[in-house]
């Protein structure tokens, strides 16, 4: 089947190609076939009675059916989405590392900033300038200078942080 | 698009889309079904396999779908993940040529950021 690699069963949650391990497919498939046999089942033994009395039974097994396949159904889902949750977690917690820093509000970022530079100062050498939190900045001991000076120097803004 | 592949690559898709539509139209036939007879005995066997099993087809249907969504959104998360990689490799060539730079002045340092510039794009 392609919605799971052969070997997906034992591989840990960042290194499979689905959400899902191959034991979550056997089981979903599992269940929910079950329950279509129970619903399969009761419809077979209520068309072949009379009574409606006796069809209390048959009914409830089918209903019975459609709430287990429901049940495999929202275990699957919640298998998938805790699945990748958990790696958006792992990835997010990479982004320091790269070197990357997630800004939802660009006031907060700017007064992160470290005293020693005003705003609308940043710091550089060579050919590029960056902005005073930049990973790429970090242990320089460039002094901060205002944007125009940076640019009639002839350096060009860092890739990295964008100023 | 080729038919092939679109089956190929979109097939838990395709599958949900046929589950719903059968069973919409299960419930639909069983309706007919429960409306043309007038005693309860005969009517429940339509309730059973048209209600109830419809309504089992629909939800198998929602859970395909929903999954495909989530094998998408994964993929794209494979795709971010090869991307914070280059990244991370290219930031540390990067802060090897600042350093360079700042101790020799030396002109290193504008190809590597060219490069890390075209990987960040």
């Amino acid at each position: 089947m392609s919605l799971l690699s052969p070997s997906s069963r034992d591989q840990p949650v960042l290194q499979r190609s689905v959400p899902w391990r191959a034991d979550d497919l056997v089981r979903w498939l599992s269940v929910s076939a079950l329950g279509g046999v129970g619903i399969v089942v009761g419809w077979y033994i209520a068309a072949g009675e009379a009574s409606d009395s006796r069809q209390v039974v048959p009914l409830n097994v089918a209903i019975g059916g459609v709430v287990l396949a429901g049940f495999a159904n929202l275990t699957w889902l919640l298998r998938g989405w805790h699945a990748v949750g958990e790696r958006r977690k792992a990835l997010l917690q990479q982004l320091p590392a790269a070197g990357l820093a997630i800004t939802f509000d660009r006031r907060a970022a700017t007064a992160s900033e470290p005293h020693s530079a005003a705003a609308g100062e940043f710091v550089g050498a060579a050919h590029y300038f960056h902005r005073p939190t930049c990973s790429l900045a970090r242990g320089r001991s460039w002094p901060p200078a205002p944007l125009a000076m940076h640019l009639r120097a002839g350096r060009k803004p860092c890739g990295v942080c964008r100023p | 698009m080729d038919l092939g592949k679109l089956l190929r690559q979109q097939w838990d898709r395709l599958a949900a889309m046929l589950a719903v539509g059968v069973g919409a139209l299960a419930v639909l036939l069983g309706w007919i079904g429960v409306s043309g007879h007038a005693y309860l005995a005969n009517q429940l066997p339509y309730l059973i396999s048209g209600g109830v099993g419809g309504l089992f087809l629909l939800g198998v249907g929602a859970t395909l779908w929903i999954s495909s969504d989530l094998r998408d959104e994964w993929q794209k998360l494979d795709r971010v993940e090869r991307a914070l990689d280059a990244t991370r490799g290219a930031i540390l060539l990067q802060e090897l040529s600042e350093d360079t730079a700042d101790d020799a002045d030396g002109d290193v340092h504008g190809d590597i950021q060219g490069e890390h510039t075209a990987v960040l794009r």
